[in-house]
């Protein structure tokens, strides 16, 4: 077949996957906001205290309430309002400065990291980035293959390979769903739970359940809390609003994980979600602020150190030495027996 | 509390914090410690600089949890001194207690290191050491110790110490899971320069050494290595002149007073092959500094 008519072809199979991926995430979606609804109806009564920040992020995604097909299959777009990375930076002559930068940080990070640990940003629901040869990448997915070498370097990433028993990832904030679909793809033997205000939680559910359609999946309702963590860990997916962070009892957190959502927060709320975890006897949090030295990071940092031992990986020369962290603070700490 | 519960009054491994002076990180390093997955073990702190503060860290844990115990030197043993003080402690309250391990005031450790160095031990008897890889941090620096040093599987006794002689990391080594018996056996500590390096020589007659390569455990590194520091901080009661001899010479005479004359590695092995290894291991260490000596004669 000549090269023309194959490339005509490809880009034909492309077009299918992606109206493909289209319906079904219509179809995650509708099931996602039935679910989701309820909590905002009880979050009403015990709104948390919202800051600027999080009022804006939500304003931004808070047309996904009325999503139809078309606007699903460009689901991604959301990401920018959470961790800046915008699909135009990665088209025209921006495309070529961004490469410049992004090529170098991966090569080097591959260097450093373990090649294993990479997964392509996906290609459906309006994924963009570079071509890394196998796939699309862009600063997120750098972001997330920095934090997952991080994991390896501390030597975690063990207690997610063994299926002794199934350990629970608690996200708070859940972003787009992509540090989630990252960690539960190189890792599907492990419960991932996500915290969040219900809008946050209708664009990670919608994209989760769009890329693992047979996953088993769990939401919280407010009728009947007690039920949402019977046997939390023999289910892939489960999402709560972080209003109800305190009516929740997970066992096995191995791991809590905040992708620049705490820094959104007002104080009360980033120490009640770390000591929620520290209650929880998670033995490990992360916490990636996208700003480093910010007002926001030096919140986050002492609340942190309240109830967390900052873990010696998470030194600033090790981090710019092997992750290549030349902004954002990668707080990273094991549990304290006394908080 | 959960962690107290799972003790048992005879713990399969015991071990031995020497403490000097530092409040300031030992909250840490105790908190790593009663982290640990495995839990089947006694802490015993030997403070040998007596201070309230230290005193007071120690017992505050002791009352939550019963395998720490705290005793105080009531004359200052120096190191060398005080890492047999723990050792000896370790030997009289816990005699049954298989495994033991120095651990210092100001390290940290993964919650794994002695739930994986255990199950070294457990799985593979002609292993007398399992130490871990580790990550060396200062207070704003961390890297990877990347240099190992690892004899399973060599049988002989005078191939291991010569390979120790010349490779060994004696720094990470002695902080590692040792074998009680077999440690009791080479002889804790004997009064000379590098005393780490002369009971990793004389353990490895009794086995062999196993490094895991998984980083689990963070030594905090505070200073380079100083010859003169170490008289000082071994000898509080002053140098003796001996100690001035190079540490080879020094390591091979405690070894050939253990070994060929005392007979200490009996029924392992008898009076002239304990005496071969000294020598063996004379012979190695020198070769291991001919061209350190050639590079500072070239340097001056």
């Amino acid at each position: 077949m000549p090269a023309s008519r194959r490339f005509g072809t490809d880009c034909l199979n492309v077009k299918a996957e992606q109206v493909r991926a289209a319906s079904a995430a219509y179809e995650c979606y509708q099931r996602a906001r039935a679910e989701i609804l309820p909590m905002t109806a009880e979050g009403r009564s015990r709104e948390p205290e919202l800051t600027a920040a999080e009022r804006a992020l939500l304003a931004d995604v808070e047309d996904l309430w009325r999503a139809d097909a078309d606007s699903l299959a460009d689901l991604r777009r959301y990401g920018k309002t959470i961790s800046g990375v915008r699909r135009s930076n990665y088209k025209g002559e921006r495309a070529d400065q961004v490469r410049l930068r992004l090529d170098r940080d991966r090569l080097k990070l591959l260097e450093h990291g373990d090649p294993a640990l990479w997964l392509d940003e996906p290609a459906v629901l309006g994924g963009f980035g570079l071509q890394s040869g196998t796939g699309l990448f862009n600063e997120d997915t750098l972001r997330f293959f920095r934090i997952v070498t991080l994991l390896n370097d501390a030597a975690l990433l063990r207690e997610f390979r063994s299926s002794a028993k199934r350990p629970v990832v608690w996200e708070i904030g859940g972003g787009w769903g992509g540090f989630a679909h990252y960690l539960k793809t190189l890792f599907p033997d492990l419960t991932y739970l996500i915290t969040a205000p219900p809008t946050l939680l209708l664009l990670s559910a919608t994209y989760l359940m769009t890329l693992f359609p047979e996953a088993s999946v769990r939401f919280f309702h407010p009728s009947d809390a007690a039920a949402f963590c019977c046997d939390l860990n023999e289910v892939d997916f489960a999402f709560a609003p972080d209003s109800a962070v305190h009516d929740i009892d997970p066992r096995d957190v191995a791991l809590t994980i905040d992708v620049g959502m705490l820094q959104r927060m007002n104080a009360a709320r980033i120490s009640a979600h770390v000591q929620r975890a520290f209650e929880l006897g998670c033995r490990y949090m992360l916490s990636v602020c996208f700003d480093e030295g910010s007002d926001a990071e030096s919140t986050v940092r002492p609340a942190i150190e309240r109830c967390y031992w900052l873990h010696p990986m998470a030194s600033r020369a090790y981090l710019d030495r092997h992750l290549l962290v030349r902004n954002g603070a990668f707080l990273f700490g094991w549990k304290r027996l006394r908080a | 509390m959960e962690a107290a519960a799972r003790v048992s009054a005879a713990p399969r491994v015991v071990l031995g914090l020497p403490a000097f002076a530092r409040p300031d990180s030992l909250p840490r390093a105790l908190e790593s410690l009663l982290s640990q997955t495995y839990q089947d073990f006694a802490l015993i702190v030997a403070d040998d600089a007596p201070h309230a503060g230290v005193a007071s860290i120690v017992n505050s844990y002791a009352r939550d949890y019963t395998q720490v115990s705290y005793v105080a030197n009531p004359k200052r043993l120096g190191m060398v001194g005080n890492w047999r003080r723990v050792f000896e402690e370790a030997r009289a309250r816990y005699p049954q207690s298989e495994y033991f391990a120095w651990v210092s005031d100001h390290d940290v450790w993964h919650a794994r290191w002695l739930e994986t160095l255990v199950s070294v031990l457990d799985h593979e008897p002609e292993v007398v050491i399992a130490y871990s890889a580790s990550l060396r941090t200062t207070a704003d620096d961390a890297w990877l110790e990347k240099k190992r040093f690892d004899t399973t599987g060599i049988d002989r006794a005078s191939t291991r110490i010569a390979l120790a002689a010349q490779n060994m990391l004696s720094g990470d080594m002695i902080y590692g899971l040792m074998r009680a018996p077999a440690l009791e056996a080479a002889g804790i500590f004997h009064h000379v320069v590098t005393p780490d390096r002369q009971v990793l020589l004389a353990l490895s007659l009794f086995g062999e050494v196993r490094h895991v390569p998984e980083v689990l455990w963070y030594r905090e590194m505070v200073r380079d290595f100083d010859l003169q520091r170490q008289r000082k901080v071994f000898f509080p009661d002053g140098t003796p002149l001996y100690a001035y001899l190079p540490s080879h010479v020094q390591h091979c005479a405690s070894l050939l007073w253990d070994f060929g004359v005392r007979g200490k590695g009996r029924p392992r092995f008898g009076r002239v092959a304990g005496a071969s290894y000294a020598a063996v291991q004379l012979w190695f260490s020198i070769a291991r500094q001919l061209p350190r000596l050639r590079r500072g004669t070239a340097r001056a």
